[in-house]
Formats: structure tokens, sequence, C-alpha cells
């Protein structure tokens, strides 16, 4: 749970991902458009590979709330999962083997932040 | 220099720990989640344990409580125990690389008063304290058997107990470094005047100006009034007068805005000492955002010219991105700083360094 004052936030890829995000929200009846400033914030990073460097950051410095990332889940996708669990476990989050098809959310015990893949 | 600090039972922190230190640190986090406190530690750390430097944090909080045995109020030291409570024995730790100090208050023993006070009973009568328990403060300046200082009312220090601590401790406190601790407040005009003597009988005074042109490019020089004129409806007797280009007269520093006036302390401070520790609460206040990275360049660099560990405190996104800033064009003074986040749900601080920190910044994290 959010403890907090600090908004959650998602970080994706690119702005296609942003796009992607913004019209599930839609779809799922969120009014993102009006309701932006209250939910978590989404924040275009770049790229894949600036997602992964800035991962175990973020983690650190989300206690008390949330902290999303969506990756593309091609090339390879063992390999991606593996650099996705690589960084999160060396910020105390315990990620299993191999990706989860519903998507993978879980505590850190040492930050304090909750972490969604 | 600390690498880290350890809190136990003092302030708001059952445990914490202020760990990955650098030469120059910025403590971030939301409201009440304890960076002055930890300031506090650091200073008291730095200080040996000088107890009069938690009675001087107590005044300036306002944590005195009033006496209506002497008609006036004493600082009162329940608080500096975690939950503002004193039971019949609490304790509080503070422990950094190479002190331990213990702060203790004891009601159930007060024959350790006796001991240290041969003759307590004239002492108590000649300062008419009803001591109900004993402070004590083991470590640093106080040595290892610590010093014990008689507590009245239930918390309360009478200030006539200081100028006997003050004797008891003045040889030990004598080789401590200097630890400056700077309030948002900008130093009266008294300090600054303290503080320029020094700097220009020790001929730094160009490096103050170099400091302000920060803020004002146009300064070419400052003059102090000594206070030798009158003082008359044109002004008061003392004052602080800057020359700069284009101007036909001399500006005194209350009319180029109260940054000026900050900066002006805080490069004061920044020279002062060598091989000390200064304390900044609230650096950015009163300053604009736009001066943060040439501001933490000067602090940074006199720190490391000086040998001095700065701990600064802020709520400024400006001001930890003017730290990014710095970090990012000054690669070869990057190892000098960390930004410390601090929780009231961890027991330890985030350490960024500046490789993370610059990351933060261009990844747009929330980190204050």
């Amino acid at each position: 749970m959010a403890t907090s004052m600090e908004r959650s936030a998602l970080h994706v890829e690119g702005k296609d991902d942003l796009y992607a995000i913004v019209n599930l929200l839609m779809r799922h009846g969120v009014d993102y458009e009006n309701r932006r400033s209250e939910l978590p914030e989404l924040r275009e990073i770049g790229s894949c590979e600036k997602v992964l460097v800035g991962m175990e950051t973020a983690v650190k410095t989300s206690t008390g709330r949330a902290i999303g990332f969506v990756l593309d889940a091609d090339s390879p996708i063992e390999n991606r999962w593996n650099a996705v669990r690589v960084r999160l476990q060396r910020v105390d989050v315990v990620v299993p083997g191999t990706p989860l098809p519903v998507g993978f959310v879980a505590e850190s015990a040492k930050y304090k932040s909750t972490v969604g893949v | 220099m600390l690498s880290y600090v350890e809190l136990e039972n003092f302030r708001g922190f059952e445990r914490f720990r202020l760990a990955g230190l650098s030469r120059v640190n910025l403590l971030v986090g939301e409201n009440n989640c304890g960076k002055s406190s930890l300031l506090e530690a650091t200073t008291l750390l730095a200080k040996g344990g000088d107890l009069r430097a938690l009675v001087d944090f107590a005044r300036q909080r306002g944590e005195t409580a009033y006496s209506e045995v002497y008609e006036v109020c004493f600082p009162d030291v329940r608080h500096f125990f975690y939950g503002h409570c004193v039971d019949d024995r609490s304790e509080a730790l503070i422990i950094g690389d190479n002190d331990r100090l213990q702060v203790s208050i004891d009601r159930t023993n007060l024959r350790d008063f006796e001991a240290a006070y041969p003759g307590a009973r004239s002492l108590e009568e000649s300062m008419y304290l009803p001591v109900d328990a004993v402070l004590l403060v083991r470590g640093g300046v106080n040595g290892s058997d610590g010093i014990i200082v008689p507590v009245i009312e239930n918390g309360r220090i009478h200030d006539s107990v200081l100028d006997l601590y003050a004797a008891k401790i003045r040889s030990a406190s004598r080789d401590r470094p200097y630890v400056g601790y700077m309030l948002p407040s900008a130093m009266t005009l008294d300090e600054i005047g303290r503080y320029w003597d020094h700097a220009v009988v020790t001929r730094r005074e160009m490096e103050v100006i170099s400091a302000l042109q920060i803020i004002e490019p146009r300064l070419n020089n400052i003059f102090f009034l000594s206070g030798g004129l009158k003082a008359g409806p044109n002004g008061g007797a003392r004052g602080v007068l800057l020359e700069l280009d284009g101007e036909s007269v001399r500006i005194p520093l209350g009319s180029v805005g109260d940054g000026s006036r900050r900066l002006l302390g805080l490069a004061l401070a920044l020279i002062r000492y060598r091989d000390s520790v200064l304390l900044l609460d609230e650096i950015d206040a009163g300053l604009h955002y736009s001066i943060m990275p040439r501001l933490w360049h000067l602090i940074v660099e006199t720190a490391r010219q000086s040998n001095m560990q700065v701990f600064a405190t802020t709520h400024s996104s400006d001001c930890v991105r003017g730290l990014a800033q710095f970090c990012r064009e000054h690669p070869e003074l990057q190892e000098e700083v960390s930004l410390q986040k601090i929780s009231c749900e961890l027991e330890e601080s985030v350490a960024l360094h500046a490789e993370e920190i610059i990351l933060a910044d261009e990844q747009r994290m929330e980190v204050r």
C-alpha cells in the first residue's frame, strides 16, 4: 500500500508504449485526461536499455509507493527477463525465473517499494 | 570525515543509519522525516557530545518548558529521546566512525550525581535545584566515564548547570573541529562582520567576492562600515555596501535582496574554517534555481580545499537538479557528493552517488 505522498510512477520505453498505456486506461474507464494528476506518473524513458539502467535507482527512490516498468517482451524473452531479474534482485526484489503472462508485482523488502513489471 | 552516522532512540528515530556519506551530502525527504534531527545528531557527534550544542538545539526549536519554581523557561531535553518521554532510565545513542555518544537520563540513581559532584547537597541548596534525575553524557569530550549534570522538573536543564559543565569540558573541547550550523535565516550583520574580518586577515576576501558574483556578476567590491558613524535617519551605524559596475553609488547589501545576504553568509562560513563540519539547513532558501549548479561547485570545491565535510538539507527539486547538473559538468568532483534520501519507513538512508543522481534527474525520478 502506498504510504508516500509522492506519486507512483510507470516507466515506459517510448511514445508508442505511453499511448498504449493511456488507451488501456481509457478502455478500462479511467478518465486519464481529467484525472492525470491523481494517477501514477507515466514517464517516457527513451529506450529499453535506459529503462533497464534506471531500474535499481527507481526502486531505491520509491519507498512507500509503487514503481512499474513496461518493457517489450521481444528478442529472446528469456534474455530480457534475465536482465530485469538481475537488476531487481540487487534491490532486494524476489523475481521468478521465468516471466508470468499476467505480469509481475512484488515488494522490495529493503526499500519498501512496490515493484511491477 | 564521517562515513556513517547511526542513531538509536534519538528524536523521531527508534533506530536509523545515515550511510555512504561523502564530503558533501544533500539530505532530502518529506516533512517530518527527520532531516533536521540528523543534522543535529551529526553536529553533536562532530562536537564530541558537547552538551551546550544539545541545549542550543532545544532553544532553537522552542523546546523549553516553563518552570513554576523559577518563573522562567528552561531547555527541556526530554524531546531528544524517542517518543518525547523519559522513563526512569532512557538512553539515546549517536555513533560515528570515531565517536560513540551515549546520552541518558536516569531518575533511579541520584547517587551518581552525588558522586560526580562531591557536596552535591550544597550544590543543590546553593542553586535551589530540586534535582529529580541526572543527565549522563558519555563519549567524545565527556570521556568514556561521562559527565553527569542535574536535571530538574522532569527534563529541564538549569542554565547555571551549563557553566559548571563548560568548565569541566573546556580542555577536551578545545581540540575538536569547528562545527558550523547555518539555519535558513541569513546571518546577522554582526556575524557577517566577524566572518568578514577573518576573511580579510586570511587574505581570502576575493573568494567571497567571487562567490557573490554568482548572483551579482556586476559586483566589484564589498565594503564594511565599521560603525564609527553615528546612526541617523539615513541609515544605521554598521552596514555592508556593494560596489557594482554601472552604479554611481555603493548599494547597501539589504537593497539587493535576501539571496545576496544568504550567499554572502554561506561564502563566509565556507572559508572560515579548515578541517571542519558545516551543516546547512534548507541550503537553497532565498536562492534562485538558476544559480544552483554554481553554488554546488562553490561548496564542493571549497569543502575539498578546506578539508571540510558538508551536510545540507532541501525540499526543492531545483536544488536536486542543480546538484545533478553540477555532477554532469564536473566529473572530476563526482565522488565528493552524495544524495541521502530519508524516509520514516526505512532504518537506513538511501544513498545516491553522482551516477545515480544524474540518472534520477534524466529519468525525472522523484528523489525528494
